[in-house]
């Protein structure tokens, strides 16, 4: 008797296909409904949900932790990639879809920018490396030569220094005078000079990040990579450009046109920020915090949303119940045609003007570079070059406020950056803290409708969240290694609010 | 064999006597004495015309309780139960169509000891089956069922959303293709009596014999069956009529807690349409508001002004929704015999007009049975069978778009009138739902108007199915033959999903064609031979199994182009496509030996060696053996009134293979097909093996067997220990090893429990009878075996992950993990500083599984008419209920809207002595990192909750126990009641040999449900291991019908 084998599907798949599949993946479960829409987005106070605001409240999903599963699922994947173009029995075959070496430096790059997600969001994980035999990286070794079933978590410290590392690497191997990804190379379609930029620029962002936490380590790595070349125009910028056909179709485009549900609208608080206006503590109370921009009406504000039904920008609040949203009726929609209606819109992985102002922050809040990220973050967003102009020419000069609150502006759409940054450093100190009554100004009534910031987590009581808990499937599937990386939480607990290694402040 | 005791009595009169130990009797008889009646328990009564004989010899046919029963077990060997050394039940068509039954799994409820079945009853919906518990733990555990030899597939394809309640439509079991109006008998096999039928045995089998016509002699007749069923609403949830949807708005812009609108200079009081849970004002029929009806009227300029209603409970609630579900059977057999020859033809339609709107059923089925004797020594034998059926509009369960349920029970406006909602669209063909954005903006929210979606967004679905066999047996000398023969089995699958423009969703067509084919060949040698006091028999044979299975999904991508067109070609964007073909060979030889002394000893051996294709070449062959015994004592001793006494013990391997394809790593395609320049594909989330090899079951099984007091009592009971190791499982890994999981040879599931059946005749006399039959099953399944560090295996979560059911190390198999209450050392509930339940980790709540299942049958005769009544009882198990969170969470349970200790309305606001107090403790709660925790300085809370806090902390996503929404799932159910007259005397000259009538339901009623409202039976979304979990429940219906069978 013979075993059949699958009529299915292939034992051998182009590295492109794989590599293809799964930078779309990335993409799309990074900046979807749920982990980016109801996590980051909300939490940040850029969206907030328009009918039932659970996780604004920050209760978060079981479902949305458990990303955690599809993001090692395209780590595998990309890990696949690189074998195609390492063993002697297919790398040969995969020369058609380009360079070993250059596909393998791109699967690295966004292996890191993945890992560097993850690390954000939950602290120690388990972590593979490819140029790095440290015992500590167990994970992605089911089909290993030695076979793990229970990774280890390696320390954010660890993690972090092996992706700056790779990242490195990654530039080194990539050869600009061989072909990059023929096909299936969405980002840069093949174009390797833009990995390497790409490459430098993200290991400057991470090494920005992890500077409170190690500043030799940190130091070192933002100058390599400043010297390597970062991005120097918004033409660097490291895009995902998805399609009109609905079935590959943007994220947000998805949830509104093929799923018809219209949960989300503009925050109050990213709008009162664009309208250059305080957020007043209750309808007749002082202001519960400043705007650095006072007066000043941000060009954004009309590509990032839409006029409310009265013709206004209105943010939605953080509303305490589905009944309580539905009254709310003066809220702004985001952007229907920048974002929500558009189906092939880019999500931008990294940007020109977030490495302008991370270039001002290491310059001790240089102007021009401070500069230069807002008019990049205007140009990107289509605003005429003349308010660009009458803008910049007004804004206040860069400091870590300005330069700080500038980056959150200019992070709209790429919420999980500007959670970091965020936790890193305290800006924006504009948003509305739990326990804090706040208004919301509607101008077609001239009333200041009162609410109050209620988190639901007993834990949460001041400030942000500080991490996500680990999905609850690690306990039971790799419990010894889950307890010992919450034993070394701060505060010993899975909780929101333990700090990360680099959140100092 | 002479039978002492039999009654004989003339006919009309009380004249009688009873035959002696040689079963002899003599009688005197007056001279108007025209008819002798012969009763002996056990066996059917017979009437004989006297017609001047002197002599009369009856030879009685055994019934029910039969000593000398002949059963079917494995092959469809007739065998003498008498000498088997393993129990078979055996339940006869008679029995079980005493009502109309719509699915001839479900028939058996309550018949059989060893044998779980729980059904929906939802039009042409699932049944799960299970035989003597579960021997895998990821697998679909069911049962093989042969049909006149023929194996036949019983899949099922809801997809695991629809299992696990997230939304679909359940197609049912395969097996609903049966009609259960041609079964003869079904035989249902454990253990040592399934072992011959290989891998697939490992689940017990089921053996149906469908009706044939016998060769023997001249004959022909008719038979004829008509029914009428109608079906009801019995059990569903039970809502609240204090409060209307919406939610009490306070503030500016608002009057009497409704929103205000100015519309033509008018305020008007609105509702919240866009909000769907019913948190709204108080009933008040002096206030007059703009429902959605009138806003949409309005807005389509139906009305010139806005047409308002009082605020009050509907006229037309919930209930009214579905229709009175109706089908009609008709069945038809003609038998002609000869001496050599028998054929039967029979036609079977049976048409369902269901209680969801516009939904309905269509089965046909046409059979031609037939066999000859073409020599002394050669005879043929061949069945075919041609089935159709055919249903449109099954409703979807779960929390899904098209599930109405979910709008009706979870997330609603209590005060949506559903008179109001029949007229679902407007003018121009746009839909009229309840749940509108608001005055300004009337499309749907979130959810169609129910009739939209009866009418609009139904599913279609076709199966054709041919099978049949055709066998040869030679009769090579007298103890030896030759049987061989092909048993094919081939359906055709067409399911076709729709979603149509104007819907909430959007508009979509998917249509999925499966094609299942399944031949076997088999030949085999018996053997068998009687030396003296010793019985020899044997047998050995061959067969090859060969599945082919494919399917083909097509489905349309960004929406529909025309309205009420509905093709693939009919798509905005390029539809999408994906298919599937599986292949599988299992070659076999198998042999069986037995040996009996006297009757009194009896002996038997199996073996069988498989070669699957679905293993890997080194591994693929496995061999399996069983042995059974039985001692016959009362065939060495008379015992006093005993007339049987026997022992038993067997014990059984059964060998199984794997799924196809586990054994070579294989990369995906992207289903939403290319992207950019390049396709898409991606390394699956199993992890392949290709060292897997076959798992094993091993049963081991003690029973006794009695009948006594004169057939009066008989008692069957059995012992089984079923171990299936080296279990072929998906080893859930961590995801972080870039898998989900690994196939993997790995862990150990036992089943262990008791089968009892016990008949008993009370009562006896002349004209009156009454038997009871009790059948109870127990059985506790248990994990014993994992892998390694991983205690648990997940097999599926729940809709909105508040519970996960398991396979857990040490656990009973089936474990619900969710989120408990915490409780202090005095067992008392323990709740935070502003009085909500605090909750652990996820944890064990209980299996899924019941611990003991009875089913008690009594059959009352009195002359001509018969009562049977059948109570099935369940003990023990655990569902886990989504809408149970819902309606809780949305107000629309009756619990939600009820008055606190104090006696004030749970509504009102605390301050006003409203809330809700949980009875429980407060105190301070240190958790450890693994779950476990201590509770220390308790007091009792005294913390009440405002209702609608109270209410919406059944949401586990508070931080809140997921417990409040597990239930216990026992019942007991008044399964079927059935009333019937037969006339036994032939009508019109003849023409008419016999006539029953008759009049029975089925589910009429239930008592002892944990929550009112909620049946376990209800959670029932598929047939496979997914199980006990409900995210959006269709009620339950109960049936009464009316019958009538004619003889020709």
């Amino acid at each position: 008797m013979d075993y059949y084998p699958s009529p299915n599907s292939p034992t051998s798949p182009p590295s492109a296909a794989v590599f293809n599949n799964t930078v779309h993946s990335i993409v799309f479960n990074t900046r979807d409904e749920w982990f980016m829409g109801r996590f980051t987005l909300a939490t940040m106070q850029q969206w907030q949900q328009s009918e039932y605001g659970d996780e604004d409240r920050f209760a978060y999903r079981e479902s949305m932790r458990q990303y955690w599963g599809t993001f090692y699922s395209n780590l595998e994947n990309l890990r696949i990639v690189i074998k195609l173009n390492e063993d002697p029995a297919t790398m040969d075959n995969m020369l058609a879809y380009g360079a070993n070496e250059n596909q393998i430096a791109c699967a690295r790059i966004m292996m890191a920018y993945t890992f560097n997600i993850m690390a954000d969001t939950w602290g120690d994980i388990p972590y593979y490396s490819y140029g790095s035999d440290n015992p500590n990286f167990q994970a992605l070794q089911l089909a290993g030569e030695t076979e793990v079933i229970y990774p280890a978590y390696a320390t954010q410290e660890e993690i972090y220094t092996d992706i700056l590392k790779e990242l490195k690497e990654a530039h080194d191997q990539l050869d600009a005078t061989k072909a990059g990804f023929k096909i299936g190379d969405v980002i840069y379609n093949g174009n390797v000079a833009k990995w390497k930029k790409f490459a430098n620029s993200l290991r400057l962002k991470i090494a920005l990040k992890i500077r409170s936490a190690n500043a030799s380590l940190a130091n070192t790595h933002i100058n390599e990579a400043v010297l390597a070349g970062v991005f120097t125009s918004n033409a660097d910028n490291a895009v995902f450009a998805f399609e009109s056909a609905d079935k590959n179709a943007s994220p947000m485009y998805r949830a509104w046109n093929v799923g018809n549900r219209s949960d989300f609208a503009i925050s109050n608080t990213l709008v009162t920020l664009l309208k250059g206006e305080n957020i007043r503590e209750t309808p007749t109370g002082a202001d519960l915090n400043t705007n650095p921009f006072p007066g000043l009406l941000d060009p954004r504000l009309e590509q990032y949303a839409e006029v409310n039904k009265d013709g206004n920008y209105v943010g939605m609040p953080i509303a305490e119940s589905s009944a309580q949203a539905a009254v709310i009726k003066y809220e702004s929609l985001p952007s229907r045609a920048n974002i929500i209606d558009k189906p092939d819109y880019g999500i931008v992985l990294l940007e020109f003007s977030e490495i302008a102002f991370t270039l001002s922050e290491i310059n001790a809040w240089d102007q021009t570079h401070y500069v230069n990220g807002i008019t990049a973050s205007m140009q990107k967003w289509g605003v005429s070059a003349p308010d660009i102009a009458a803008y910049v020419a007004s804004v206040p000069a860069a400091n870590q406020r300005n330069v700080l609150t500038q980056k959150y502006i200019a992070l709209y759409m790429d919420a999980h950056a500007a959670w970091t940054d965020y936790r890193r450093t305290g800006f924006p100190d504009y948003l509305v803290k739990p326990g804090q009554n706040y208004t919301v100004y509607d101008p077609a009534t001239t009333t200041y409708h009162p609410f109050k910031l209620n988190a639901i987590p007993a834990e949460i009581t001041n400030d942000l969240p500080k991490r996500m808990q680990y999905p609850a499937y690690e306990f039971t599937l790799n419990g010894d290694n889950y307890l010992d990386a919450v034993a070394k939480l701060a505060g010993g607990k899975d909780n929101l609010i333990a700090p990360l290694w680099w959140d100092k402040n | 064999m002479p039978i002492p005791g039999v009654s004989v009595q003339v006919k009309g009169t009380t004249i009688g006597v009873a035959s002696d130990v040689d079963g002899k009797y003599s009688l005197s008889v007056p001279q108007n004495a025209t008819t002798l009646i012969y009763t002996f328990l056990g066996f059917k009564n017979q009437e004989i015309v006297i017609g001047g004989r002197t002599v009369i010899n009856v030879v009685l046919e055994s019934d029910m309780l039969a000593l000398e029963e002949v059963v079917v077990t494995a092959l469809g060997i007739s065998r003498d139960k008498k000498t088997l050394g393993y129990s078979v039940q055996q339940v006869q068509g008679d029995e079980l169509n005493k009502v109309n039954q719509t699915d001839p799994l479900s028939a058996l409820q309550g018949r059989v000891a060893g044998v779980q079945i729980r059904s929906t009853t939802n039009m042409g919906g699932s049944s799960k089956i299970l035989i003597r518990g579960a021997s895998s733990m990821l697998g679909d555990n069911n049962p093989l069922i042969i049909v006149d030899g023929i194996p036949m597939d019983n899949q099922n394809f809801n997809s695991t959303n629809a299992q696990i309640g997230n939304g679909g439509v359940d197609y049912g079991n395969m097996l609903n293709d049966i009609n259960p109006g041609e079964i003869e008998s079904m035989s249902v096999l454990r253990g040592a009596a399934a072992a011959l039928y290989g891998s697939r045995a490992a689940n017990g089998v089921i053996i149906i014999t469908t009706k044939s016509a016998k060769k023997g002699k001249e004959a022909f007749s008719v038979d004829f069956s008509s029914s009428v069923d109608f079906e009801q609403v019995s059990v569903m949830p039970i809502l609240q009529n204090k409060y209307g949807g919406g939610a009490y708005v306070t503030g500016a812009g608002s009057s009497q807690g409704f929103e205000e609108a100015l519309i033509g200079g008018s305020t008007y009081l609105i509702p919240q349409y866009s909000v769907d849970e019913s948190w709204g004002p108080r009933y008040d029929p002096n206030i007059n508001v703009l429902h959605w009806w009138g806003a949409i009227d309005y807005v389509k300029g139906v009305t010139t002004t806005p047409e308002t209603a009082p605020w009050v409970s509907p006229k037309n609630d919930v209930s009214s929704f579905w229709d009175l579900g109706k089908t009609f059977s008709n069945n038809i057999g003609v038998s002609k015999t000869g001496e050599n020859y028998g054929i039967r033809f029979a036609y079977n339609n049976s048409l369902t007009q269901g209680t969801m709107p516009g939904s309905e059923m269509n089965k046909n089925s046409f059979k031609l049975a037939s066999n000859a004797s073409l020599t002394d020594r050669i005879s043929v034998n061949s069945n075919l069978t041609y089935s159709s059926n055919y249903a449109k509009g099954r409703p979807e369960t779960g929390y899904g778009d098209n599930s109405v349920t979910q709008k009706f029970f979870q997330w609603g406006q209590r005060s949506t009138d559903f008179g109001r909602l029949e007229n679902y669209k407007n003018q121009d063909g746009t839909q009229r739902s309840w749940n509108i954005g608001g005055v300004n903006d009337i499309l749907p929210k979130y959810a169609d108007n129910p009739y939209w979606t009866s009418y609009e967004n139904y599913s279609e679905d076709q199966r054709d199915r041919v099978y049949g066999n055709a066998s040869l047996n030679i009769k090579i000398t007298d103890d030896l033959s030759f049987n061989g023969g092909v048993y094919g089995d081939s359906y055709t699958f067409y399911v076709r999903e729709r979603i149509s423009l104007g819907s909430q969703a959007s508009s979509f067509y998917e249509e999925t064609v499966r094609v299942n084919t399944e031949f076997n060949y088999e030949g085999r040698l018996n053997y068998s031979k009687k030396i003296n006091d010793i019985d020899l028999g044997g047998l050995v044979g061959a067969n090859k199994r060969n599945v082919r299975y494919d399917r083909n999904t097509g489905t349309t991508s960004g929406g529909l182009i025309v309205p009420g067109l509905f093709t693939l070609s009919n798509s905005n964007d390029d539809p999408t496509l994906s298919d599937f073909t599986s292949e599988k060979t299992i070659n076999s030889v198998f042999g069986q030996f037995s040996a009996g002394y006297k009757r009194f000893i009896n002996m038997e051996v199996s073996m069988r060696n498989d070669w699957s294709s679905t293993l890997p070449e080194a591994n693929n062959s496995y061999f399996y053996w069983g042995v059974a015994g039985s001692f016959v004592l009362t065939e060495l001793v008379e015992i006093p009134l005993v007339n049987l006494a026997k022992v038993r013990a067997g014990r059984t391997q059964v060998g199984n293979d794997t799924d196809p394809y586990r054994i070579d790593p294989v990369y995906n395609y992207n289903g939403d097909g290319s992207f950019g320049t390049s396709p898409r594909l991606s390394v699956g989330t199993t992890m392949s093996n290709p060292d897997l090899k076959s798992e094993t079951t091993t049963t081991t099984e003690f029973g006794l067997d009695l009948v006594a007091f004169q057939n009066r009592v008989d008692l069957s009971v059995t012992y089984f220990n079923k171990l299936t190791t080296d279990l072929i499982i998906s080893l859930q890994t961590s995801r972080t090893t870039g898998y989900a999981s690994k196939a993997i040879n790995a862990g150990a599931l036992s089943s262990k429990g008791w089968e009892i059946s016990l008949g008993v005749i009370p009562v006896q006399t002349k004209d009156f009878q009454w038997q009871i039959r009790g059948n109870f099953t127990k059985s506790k399944m248990v994990v014993e075996e994992l892998y390694g560090e991983i205690k648990t295996l997940d097999i599926a979560n729940a809709t909105f992950r508040g519970v996960t059911l398991r396979a857990s190390l040490g656990d009973e198999y089936g474990q619900l993990w969710g989120y408990d209450f915490v409780y202090d050392d005095e067992g008392n509930k323990v709740v935070d500083g502003d009085g909500y339940w605090l909750r652990t980790p996820l944890t064990p709540l209980g299996s899924v599984y019941p611990s003991f299942n009875l089913g008690i049958a009594n059959n009352f005769t009195y002359k001509n008419i018969d009562l049977g009544i059948l109570l099935d009882i369940q003990q023990g198990g655990k569902f886990y209920s989504l809408t149970h969170m819902w309606a809780m969470y949305s107000g629309m349970l009756e619990e939600t809207a009820g008055v606190n200790d104090k006696g004030n309305e749970m509504r009102d606001p605390v301050s006003a002595g409203g809330g809700v107090l949980n009875v429980g403790v407060q105190g301070d709660v240190a958790f450890n990192p693994d779950g476990t925790y201590t509770v220390t300085n308790t007091t009792p809370n005294t913390t009440y909750m405002e209702g609608a806090d109270w209410a919406q902390a059944h949401y586990h996503a508070y931080g809140t126990p997921s417990a409040q929404s597990v239930f216990d799932a026992d019942y007991i159910k008044l399964r079927e009641v059935s009333l019937g007259y037969t006339f036994n005397k032939p009508l019109f000259n003849n023409a008419i040999k016999s006539v029953r009538l008759a009049a029975y339901g089925r589910n009429l009623a239930t008592w002892g449900l944990d929550q009112p409202g909620f049946d376990p039976e209800m959670t029932v979304n598929g047939s496979g291991n997914i199980q006990g979990m409900e995210g959006g429940l269709q009620p339950l219906f109960r049936t009464f019908g009316f019958n009538l069978k004619l003889q020709f």
